[in-house]
């Protein structure tokens, strides 16, 4: 109980309310009550449909399809790789075999152990070295031979110009590694021309520089373009920037998208809290739901 | 469980699929909608009209649904539009746009009969009946923060923003509503 001006005692505000509750005991007819949580439910289930719609039976295989396609793919790349260069291996020790006999028959005859234990120290080294060790195992292997030859014949008993032969008689094997050598400084070569040939373009043909600063020069009208609505906005809405309230919800909402569209993310997003606030039961258009 | 489940919970649960929290909010709120309704547009078959709109776009809303403030406020808040929208449409809107200080002059001091005697007084039913007919005659904004105060049970702060209108405003709807009413209920005073 509070006093009046004139000195009687008034209701308070939460007497007030209290008789207010007493009074009103109106309500919502049953059958109103029924209708909407029956529409309720129904909107929860159309939901469901919806989303088992939109979802079909095959989308539930795509993962493991797709992982099952990837690991099929990967795993027979990998056996074509170690094919390849078994048979590359194979057809390089092969032909250094071939060259070997070709140029030491004799010895070959005489001497049958240590030329089929050269072979087979030759594949080995060949087998195990990698690619591109492979050329210096190559290279190597003559003056192997040579050793493996003075081991079983007296030193002056071996001709000047023999240990020379193999290398020369052996252009093949050397040309595979040497191309797959220079493959690296080839694609080096490449990546070091590659920025010059840009800063070329750059330089010399104005056309192109001009290309290249488009893209800044576009995104800077874009930015001054919207600055200029905006200021035409706040001018035309009032100082406080308050530009969307009081409109209607479709032209709230194009505003709200002229601000993404000009990358004014943080201020789009706070004037769509405002809006949600506004109209907190307007279903927003999908591009905008997203918008935090 | 439900029922100690927050207002904003359930419209969750509800959005994400758990139709028994609808149950449980629409069994909280609705009494209280339907009175603001009832007392604001005055005609039952209006009422029931609106409330089932409001509900409908309470239903709709719900994949949008975020907590950014007291699912009351939200509530009224919808509600609030329906009725300006339900007033624009019976060419009434400029009763909801009226200001209390376009319309108001001071808050009615409104002293008490002196002679009231306790047996005069009408009895607290009647008193009752008094008080809902005088919301009834409150200017529909400050009718409305009235409403929202009692059914609602929002605060100032809270009307401003179900009303879209400043915390200052709210304020002053709301006190010369009491006003109003205090005057209308001046036997109130003198029961007592």
């Amino acid at each position: 109980m509070t006093q009046s001006k004139s000195g009687t005692p008034e209701p308070s505000e939460h007497e007030l309310l209290a008789l207010y509750h007493e009074a009103n005991d109106a309500e919502p007819g049953p059958l109103l009550d029924q209708r909407i949580l029956a529409a309720a439910k129904a909107e929860l289930l159309l939901d469901h449909k919806r989303s088992q719609r939109s979802a079909p039976w095959w989308k539930s295989l795509l993962v493991p399809l797709t992982t099952l396609a990837i690991g099929v793919l990967g795993v027979s790349l990998t056996w074509h790789v170690v094919d390849q260069r078994e048979q590359e291996l194979r057809a390089i020790t092969g032909q250094m075999d071939d060259a070997v006999v070709e140029q030491a028959p004799a010895e070959s005859v005489t001497q049958p152990l240590s030329v089929t234990q050269e072979k087979k120290e030759t594949r080995r080294d060949a087998k195990d070295a990698s690619k591109p060790a492979a050329p210096e195992v190559l290279q190597s292997s003559p003056a192997r031979q040579v050793e493996a030859k003075g081991q079983a014949q007296p030193l002056d008993s071996v001709p000047l110009s023999k240990p020379a032969a193999p290398v020369a008689a052996t252009p093949a094997p050397m040309a595979v590694p040497q191309s797959v050598q220079q493959q690296p400084a080839q694609k080096l070569s490449a990546d070091a021309e590659a920025p010059q040939f840009v800063g070329e373009i750059g330089e010399s043909n104005p056309a192109g520089k001009a290309e290249m600063a488009a893209p800044d020069a576009k995104l800077r009208l874009d930015d001054l373009r919207a600055e200029s609505a905006n200021l035409q906005g706040n001018s035309a809405k009032g100082a406080s920037g308050m530009a969307d309230d009081g409109e209607t919800p479709e032209a709230w909402l194009k505003h709200i998208r002229e601000l993404q569209s000009a990358g004014r993310d943080a201020e789009a997003a706070q004037s769509l809290a405002r809006f949600r606030v506004h109209y907190p039961d307007h279903v927003l258009p999908a591009d905008l739901v997203n918008l935090k | 469980m439900d029922e100690l489940r927050t207002d904003e919970t359930l419209m969750l649960a509800y959005r994400d699929g758990d139709g028994a929290a609808f149950e449980v909010l629409y069994a909280r709120h609705r009494g209280r909608l339907f009175r603001y309704l009832l007392h604001q547009c005055g005609q039952r078959e209006l009422a029931d009209e609106l409330f089932q709109e409001i509900w409908m776009s309470v239903i709709r809303a719900r994949s949008s649904y975020e907590v950014s403030a007291k699912f009351t406020t939200w509530l009224f808040r919808i509600a609030h539009n329906r009725l300006i929208d339900g007033f624009r449409a019976r060419g009434r809107l400029a009763e909801f746009e009226v200001d209390v200080r376009d319309d108001e002059g001071e808050i009615p001091d409104c002293p008490a009969p002196v002679n009231d005697q306790p047996e005069r007084v009408l009895e607290r039913a009647q008193l009752a009946g008094r008080l809902v007919a005088a919301v009834e005659a409150l200017p529909v904004p400050q009718r409305e923060a009235f409403l929202l105060a009692a059914e609602g049970g929002l605060t100032v702060d809270e009307i401003g923003n179900a009303t879209g209108t400043g915390f200052e405003t709210a304020k002053s709807r709301l006190r010369y509503a009491y006003a109003r009413l205090r005057a209308e209920l001046k036997d109130l005073g003198g029961q007592r």
